[in-house]
């Protein structure tokens, strides 16, 4: 039966005006936006690059020498990528559960839900709970280690520490989640003769894992990584927000936080909108590297 | 067919015979919702609707609220008020005041209802003042044998005190009671200001600046005296002083129903110490109700702004504030037989410094913030830090007063 072609339009309609009302157009005015001043109050008005120069451009200090003209910026896109190198040990660790629970191991189903979750507790929650458990003076972490003679560190009002602290807390939220899932529905899906015949060439337990599984869990290893990375851009907000506020001295303020405050607390909406661009840019830059770099070594 | 239906629905409110009032919550929830029952029942068929937003988010939720044209009639207000004003989201009460035969603006602290003010124009009506004084606890001084400190103290006999009861874990090395558990030493008790008398100047950048800051450094790191707290935008700042790891904490008014619940030990306060100069300066904010610019009612938002800051409502939250109607002191001092020396609290309203009031405050602070703890946690050299702050905030500013920023 041939469709006429309006009938395909009025079925898409629905879709296609959510889409334009709420994504489209909102990204497109955001694109606008980026090259105007505006508070929200008075009216916009047009200032060119200017936004994109208060967050990364540079200018001659009052003191000589050139310096930043938003060294916070910068500061926080640190932040994101340094937060971010949690990443590789949350993947690594998601596939080393994902094998021991892939084994018919006793209560397997019942680890399986217990380490997924961290992934269904609503995110506030567990926030709350971190705060306490890097509590300095009475938190679980530093009881523990003042049970062992050690003084533990002051966790998320030490801008040293409170990036570390916030990697810790990710990591023991990312790799019982998704990425076991997802892990585990690749391992699953390996044909056990593979390692029948590996097992007959004389293969031993790493050598199985290295030229096995490794290369044939690769496409779901790619896939983490590239949404990962995605993931590690746009993150960082929530945990923010609700345990330290961006702090201390920013050492735990994403770029996502920082949008969120320019644009909500300080009313600078060209300013905000022109950060989450940049940060569009980061992302797909980061993206296409990784996709010629890591894409290469996919095996599907 | 469905559209039509929510469109007939949409029409059948009465929106124009409610009001919308914009609170932070918290101890003043039970005396709103007391003050709008009476508003309620003095004004049939009239609907006022209370919108709570508790904590930090308040100031962003309510201006957001107004520049979206959302129905907003009366807001609380506190010393996020130059960020209002400044944006002109909010409505002069001048020609209220002057028509209002039965409203008495002199009853009301005159230096309080000032910090309402932009220009000639009043934007609000304050009902209570917050200050700061120092508690300290009494047992923590008694085992250091220490005398407890009294109003004419200075600064420097602060840090003296603070140094003697300060006890640091011979074993660990680990500070068991810090003298002072505040967020850093205030500029102000060295009578310092933030911005120049104009507001377009960063004006910390100074000798007198470096000195404040690196005697900050000095007590956090190598004296360790002054304790920073947990969290200083929550109540846990007080935990420290609860639990009598910080012999001295800055107190405000509004932390009063909490100390006097919790603190488990003798307490008292009293006055911020003498600074430098010889003078007493301490941070200070108000509580009080403004009208919205866009108010589709005014006449009636004006009726219950009036209910939200009058005698009655301020007799209703003396517990946490002081009334901005200086008839009422005595009554703040009976709601508070402890600490002994609350009056001290009244005392401090001779020496009020609040922060400045322009639009662009909360950029300015933030900015301030970043580069100050630079300084605090050793980031940055002190005279470093001071800089960056002068360069960056005076940017800020230069923008916003050349008109290219909003």
């Amino acid at each position: 039966m041939k469709v006429k072609p309006w009938t395909t339009l009025v079925f898409l309609l629905p879709n296609l005006l959510g889409f334009l009302a709420f994504t489209m157009i909102p990204i497109g005015a955001s694109l606008l936006l980026a090259f105007f001043a505006w508070d929200l109050f008075s009216e916009p008005t047009f200032v060119g690059l200017r936004n994109f120069y208060d967050l990364v451009g540079f200018r001659l200090g009052e003191h000589g020498g050139v310096e930043a003209v938003n060294p916070r910026f910068w500061y926080y896109g640190y932040n994101t990528l340094f937060l971010m190198l949690g990443l590789p040990f949350s993947l690594l660790g998601s596939l080393l559960l994902a094998c021991l629970l892939n084994r018919k191991l006793y209560g397997r189903r019942f680890f399986q839900l217990i380490f997924f979750i961290p992934s269904i507790v609503s995110g506030v929650g567990i926030y709350l709970l971190w705060k306490w458990i890097f509590q300095p003076d009475y938190g679980l972490i530093n009881q523990l280690l003042w049970q062992v003679g050690i003084v533990g560190p002051r966790w998320l009002e030490s801008s040293l520490w409170a990036k570390p602290a916030l990697m810790a807390m990710g990591f023991w939220g990312s790799v019982g989640g998704m990425n076991m899932l997802l892990y585990l529905a690749a391992l699953q899906n390996i044909n056990p003769e593979l390692y029948e015949a590996a097992e007959v060439d004389g293969a031993k337990g790493w050598q199985q894992f290295w030229n096995i599984t490794w290369p044939t869990v690769s496409p779901t290893t790619f896939f983490i990584l590239i949404m990962g990375i995605i993931g590690g851009f746009q993150g960082g907000f929530d945990s923010a927000y609700v345990m330290t506020r961006g702090g201390p001295a920013g050492s735990t303020t994403t770029l996502s936080y920082y949008i969120y405050e320019t644009g909500f607390q300080f009313f600078y909406m060209g300013r905000a909108s022109a950060a989450s661009w940049l940060l569009f840019l980061m992302v797909m830059v980061f993206t296409w590297i990784n996709w010629k770099v890591a894409g290469k070594r996919v095996h599907y | 067919m469905l559209f039509l239906l929510l469109l007939g629905l949409a029409g059948c409110g009465r929106e124009d015979e409610n009001l919308v009032l914009l609170t932070p919550g918290g101890r003043m929830r039970p005396a709103v919702a007391a003050a709008v029952a009476e508003f309620e029942r003095e004004h049939p068929g009239v609907k006022v609707q209370v919108v709570t937003t508790p904590g930090q988010d308040y100031y962003v939720k309510s201006l957001a609220m107004l520049a979206g044209k959302a129905h907003v009639d009366v807001l609380w207000m506190g010393q996020g008020f130059g960020i209002f004003a400044g944006r002109g989201a909010l409505r002069d009460l001048t020609p209220f005041v002057e028509r209002d035969g039965g409203f008495d603006l002199a009853l009301f602290r005159p230096e309080v209802v000032d910090w309402y003010r932009l220009g000639p124009q009043l934007y609000g009506i304050p009902y209570g003042v917050d200050v700061m004084t120092i508690a300290y606890n009494k047992e923590i001084f008694d085992a250091a044998g220490v005398a407890y400190p009294t109003s004419d103290w200075n600064l420097e006999e602060m840090l003296e005190i603070a140094r003697k009861v300060t006890r640091i874990d011979s074993r660990s090395g680990r500070v068991k009671v810090a003298g002072l558990g505040m967020e850093s030493l205030d500029y102000r008790y060295h009578g310092l200001k933030f911005l120049s008398d104009d507001q377009r100047r960063f004006a910390l950048n100074t000798e007198r600046g470096r000195e404040w800051l690196e005697r900050n450094v000095e007590l956090i790191h190598r004296e360790r005296i002054l304790q920073r707290g947990a969290d200083l935008q929550s109540m846990d700042r007080l935990s420290g002083f609860f639990n009598a790891q910080t012999a001295m904490i800055e107190f405000a008014t509004w932390d009063l129903p909490e100390a006097e619940k919790r603190a488990l030990f003798a307490w008292d306060v009293v006055a911020i110490p003498i600074g430098a100069g010889g003078k007493r300066s301490s941070w200070a904010s108000s509580n009080g109700f403004c009208m919205a610019r866009d108010t589709r009612q005014p006449d009636l938002a004006w009726e219950l702004l009036k209910k939200v800051t009058g005698i009655g409502f301020q007799r209703s939250v003396l517990n946490a504030t002081i009334p901005t109607q200086p008839t009422l002191y005595p009554e703040f001092l009976q709601a508070h037989p402890h600490p002994k020396q609350v009056g001290e609290l009244l005392e401090m309203q001779d020496f009020m410094q609040p922060n400045a009031r322009i639009a662009l405050f909360q950029e300015v602070d933030s900015e301030w913030i970043y580069w100050k703890e630079q300084a605090l946690l050793k980031k940055l050299p002190v005279a470093e830090a001071l800089a960056k702050a002068e360069s960056h905030i005076n940017r800020i500013l230069d923008l916003h007063y050349e008109g290219k920023e909003p």
